[in-house]
């Protein structure tokens, strides 16, 4: 399983921010632990890339390394013919205003001393109005995100966690961004609420042009609502496909345990369960990070690591025995 | 026909708040047999929580209860004081959602185990961790005696949780209700604790109670499926019966407001409008009707009864005066659809911003 | 918190919300909030008595020059003329504890204000911008505790003098610290929050993000441990004072006016007793308003 490689990049005029062998390490008491190693992605313009994996694989730290926060251990980001890993903070919070986020936790994502209208009118109060908004045309903005401009001198205590997202969405499109990194955005809601989001966010992309990494633990709702699908483990990407094409032909291992483990759904995966627990961060399994719990792991899985390659439309892999029918 | 293994009889759990009295649990009615799987989905506020710990005993101070309770033929009102210490934890017993919490971070493992077995089954010492090793073996943890030793902070969340469930088995209940169980574990790790679970229900011939937000895990692992919703059974039936034919518009609109990887990308979701009722101030009528793409004049008048006369496979009941996919319901459906609105005045069309 | 909780805060939320108000945990309130105002209520007063009597003196009813020498009523315990007794030359104890506390208030306030503003800021600006400057925070801070407290004010106090301006230092240099430390850990945990991420992507200047988004989450936490840290002050003082090491005679204190009495304590118990009690029942509200302000706030924000 994870692999390194950049063969899965492409080189079309809308590709708006590429990643390239992004790594992430950070020094704790007993080691260095290596949370992102290698990993390399792109984003075109009006996709979304959805980044799936469970606990510890690094989906979250990639994003934020990607708009340095905090900056990667190596590895570039090119935006707009440049590579913003080399630029300095103040420089960096200059680009700042093109690549906004979204949290998992909807209410502590939200400062509980401001008030919605503060929070949301935020950037345009750093940054100037701009072509999208002014601080005039916050209450339409509101209104598009379904929140009740009138609730707009309210704290956010005394909202949901569903209108706390979409408050937080608001935030983020004020200053009509390029990019929205959405970090786990449904998986602190109840069910039902998360389909409002999901919906919400397709219709503001729509609307707003904006391109979104979407990143998850949930399989289900990654396919959903990308375009683009990132698989990855232990800080390493596995797969990387379209999203339909990556359900229907899943031949990395892991892909495929994960979709195996769906609960209760219609999957055309035999049932694989994973042996063993995830390795420690700071001492990696040398040649595939996978090797140690993958059913088909060969003497060249332990020690040779594999690198992303081609094995359909669009579709890549970094396995030496990809499942390939 | 054997006895059931739980019978519960009319349940209502009130509780007293600052705010006025709230019902958590507002009349439910269920019964288990042996070795079966029931599982109760619900979402916040469906009261599952509340049901499913009343089971066990563990109703909060300002809490009260009305319903009778039976557990393996006893009605847990009639046990003595002295009787009751040593039926909860034994003859039923819980896992819990956080495993981090439900382990004492400050015990080692080998305690934690021991303390329950001594105090219901009075064996030694040395043969509670003589059984503490074995039930970590059966629930599968890797050299069990050196875990034994370690304290729950140096073992990863699904191993944690096996050792939740090793405890909870440690006095061979007959009953296991898991709450959420594997709601805080990655997927893969999900997977496996549900697969430990059912080994462990077959092999010991328990029956359990799955609580779960999620209708996924209750289709992949229950033998029955009861929906709650506001402290009430919505739905109830035989899992493969219940999902093939759903009746109750609440339970279509949970499932068409759920990703299925089964279905396209960009597939647009069916969120439901509207939020859950006030339970301090709860409607008269049905409590979905306010949201419920069938909802008529009389849905909110009363209740609808889980009752039992459609004539059905199996004990397929659902609690609701124009069901899906029943003539009377697609009917109800058709009037509310021309209106633009449904007998709670709630839009039909489906509202991109909607406020909840 | 458990789902049960979870299923009636959720609850208490929407209705809540149906009334606009922020959820609040009433229950058992009014107790609670019956000793705050009396709390709050004798705070008052103390500081409004104190303040009178050293604008106006003697001329207020009831106080008189505490250093009037009352030959008749040497040691004699309270009575009408004088409510809290008389001392060893007759003085009016009453008047001596209204005008001691002119000092002892002085000085709590003063160094109380002089923490906040060092020992909070260090705390502020090593709990956000950590690395180095944080490093040297925590020195500094492990450092100045390290030291016995008491031994080290009575050190500075004797090498210097026993003047208003010395026991003011002396007391800061116990005050910055741990204020520092308090306040470091709650900037350390509100700087964790999402919120302040937030605002790093939105472009907020950093500095900006400390005064904007930090330190308003702080405040709470820094006004409460203020109160406590007056109390604890006035404490300190006021066992320097009975030691004869504050703020030398004539001038008077609540310590000073204890430390005469304490040779008579046995037949004479109400020099020692009365401003005792006063000083007891001053901290103890400080230390209740303290309490109270932290739980309230942190309601708030467990709510969240």
């Amino acid at each position: 399983m994870a692999g390194s490689g950049t063969a899965h990049l492409r080189t079309t005029d809308d590709v708006l921010v590429r990643v390239e062998n992004l790594v992430v390490e950070f020094p704790i008491s007993g080691g260095t632990v290596h949370a992102v190693s290698n990993v390399s992605f792109d984003l075109v313009e009006g996709e979304t890339l959805g980044i799936v994996g469970e606990s510890g694989c690094g989906k979250s730290t990639t994003a934020r390394a990607a708009i340095q926060l905090p900056k990667p251990t190596s590895g570039s980001v090119w935006f707009k013919g440049q590579d913003i890993t080399k630029l300095s903070k103040e420089q960096m919070r200059k680009v700042r205003p093109e690549f906004q986020m979204i949290f998992q936790d909807p209410i502590s994502s939200l400062n509980p001393r401001r008030t919605v209208n503060e929070i949301i009118s935020e950037g345009l109060r750093v940054w100037g109005e701009n072509d999208s908004w002014t601080l005039d045309t916050i209450d339409e903005l509101m209104e598009s995100v379904g929140i009740d401009p009138r609730y707009g001198e309210r704290k956010p205590h005394q909202f949901s966690g569903g209108q706390c997202q979409r408050i937080s969405i608001a935030r983020a499109l004020v200053l009509d961004p390029k990019v929205i990194i959405c970090d786990e955005p449904v998986s602190a809601l109840d069910v039902s609420v998360q389909a409002q989001i999901l919906n919400l966010l397709e219709d503001m992309k729509e609307r707003y042009g904006v391109s979104l990494m979407f990143i998850s633990h949930d399989l289900s709702v990654v396919k959903n609502i990308s375009d683009r699908v990132m698989v990855m483990y232990m800080g390493k990407t596995c797969e990387i496909a379209g999203s339909d094409e990556l359900f229907e032909r899943p031949t990395h291992h892991y892909t495929r345990a994960l979709m195996a483990a769906i609960p209760g759904a219609e999957v055309n995966v035999e049932e694989t369960s994973l042996a063993g627990e995830l390795p420690s961060a700071i001492d990696p399994p040398s040649g595939c990070r996978f090797n140690t719990r993958c059913p088909a792991a060969t003497d060249q899985c332990r020690t040779e690591e594999p690198q992303l390659r081609d094995v359909g439309v669009s579709h890549f892999v970094a396995c030496h025995h990809p499942v390939l029918d | 026909m054997t006895q059931n293994m739980l019978n519960v009889t009319d349940l209502r759990v009130d509780f007293s708040t600052p705010s006025g009295t709230l019902r958590a649990v507002d009349g439910v009615t269920l019964s288990l047999a042996e070795g079966e799987t029931y599982a109760i989905v619900g979402e916040s506020g469906s009261g599952k929580s509340v049901f499913s710990r009343t089971l066990i005993n563990l109703l909060a101070g300002n809490g009260t209860r009305t319903g009778t309770i039976e557990i393996g033929g006893r009605d847990i009102d009639t046990l003595s004081k002295s009787e009751s210490k040593h039926f909860f934890g034994v003859d039923v017993a819980m896992v819990f959602q956080d495993p981090m919490t439900s382990l004492n971070p400050v015990k080692r493992i080998d305690a934690q185990l021991t303390e329950a077995m001594r105090f219901h089954l009075s064996i030694s010492k040395s043969e509670a961790k003589e059984r503490a090793i074995n039930l970590l073996k059966q629930v599968h943890i890797p050299s069990p005696e050196q875990r034994m030793r370690q304290y729950p902070h140096e073992l990863s969340g699904g191993m944690r949780q096996r050792v939740v469930i090793a405890m909870a088995l440690a006095c061979e209940p007959r009953l296991l209700i898991a709450d959420e169980p594997t709601t805080a574990l990655d997927v893969t790790v999900q997977k496996s604790i549900l697969d430990l679970l059912d080994e462990l229900r077959i092999e010991r011939k328990m029956s359990m109670i799955l609580v779960t937000h999620d209708l996924g895990v209750a289709r992949g692992r229950a033998d029955r499926v009861g929906v709650m919703y506001a402290g009430r059974l919505m739905e109830v039936g035989r899992t493969e019966e219940l999902f093939a034919e759903m009746r109750h518009p609440y339970t279509q609109a949970l499932l068409q407001s759920i990703p299925n990887p089964a279905q396209r990308s960009h597939t647009r979701l069916q969120p439901i409008p509207g939020r859950p009722p006030n339970l301090l101030d709860p409607p008269t009528g049905c409590a979905f009707a306010a949201r419920c793409r069938h909802a008529r004049p009389d849905c909110l008048e009363s209740k609808p009864a889980l009752d039992d006369d459609h004539g059905n496979v199996d004990g397929h009941r659902w609690a609701c005066f124009h069901p899906v996919g029943t003539p009377d319901g697609d009917a109800a459906l058709r009037t509310n659809l021309d209106a633009g609105e449904n007998a709670a005045g709630l839009s039909m069309a489906e509202v991109v911003g909607e406020l909840v | 918190m458990t789902n049960v909780a979870q299923e009636i805060a959720i609850e208490s939320q929407h209705a809540a919300e149906a009334q606009a108000a922020s959820p609040a945990d009433k229950g058992g309130g009014k107790k609670r909030n019956a000793v705050f105002g009396l709390a709050v209520g004798w705070l008052v007063f103390v500081v409004v008595l104190v303040g009178l009597g050293w604008i106006f003196g003697d001329s207020l009813p009831l106080l008189r020059d505490p250093k009037e020498i009352q030959t008749d009523a040497v040691f004699a315990g309270p009575s009408w003329q004088y409510p809290f007794g008389n001392a060893s030359f007759g003085e009016d104890i009453f008047s001596q504890v209204v005008a001691g506390g002119r000092i002892s208030l002085r000085i709590a306030a003063i160094v109380t204000f002089l923490g906040i503003v060092i020992g909070g800021g260090m705390g502020l600006i090593a709990g956000y911008y950590r690395g180095v400057i944080d490093s040297l925070v925590r020195l500094v801070i492990n450092v100045t505790l390290s030291v016995p407290a008491l031994l080290l004010v009575i050190f500075i106090v004797t090498i210097r003098s026993q003047s208003e301006k010395w026991v003011i230092i002396a007391l800061t240099l116990l005050a910055i610290p741990a204020l520092a430390r308090i306040v470091r850990a709650s900037t350390l945990q509100v700087a964790d929050r999402e919120f302040v991420k937030a605002a790093e992507v939105v472009g907020v200047k950093r500095s900006k993000i400390l005064l904007r988004e930090v330190l308003p989450n702080v405040m709470p936490t820094l006004i409460s441990f203020a109160f406590l840290t007056t109390g604890i002050i006035i404490v300190v003082e006021s066992t320097l004072s009975f030691l004869g090491l504050s703020v030398e005679s004539p001038a008077i204190t609540w310590g000073s006016i204890i430390s005469e009495g304490r040779n008579k304590f046995a037949d004479t118990p109400h020099m020692v007793a009365f401003p005792s009690l006063v000083i007891f029942l001053t901290v103890l509200s400080l230390n209740f308003v303290g309490d109270q302000l932290l739980k309230r706030f942190d309601i708030r924000e467990a709510s969240l």
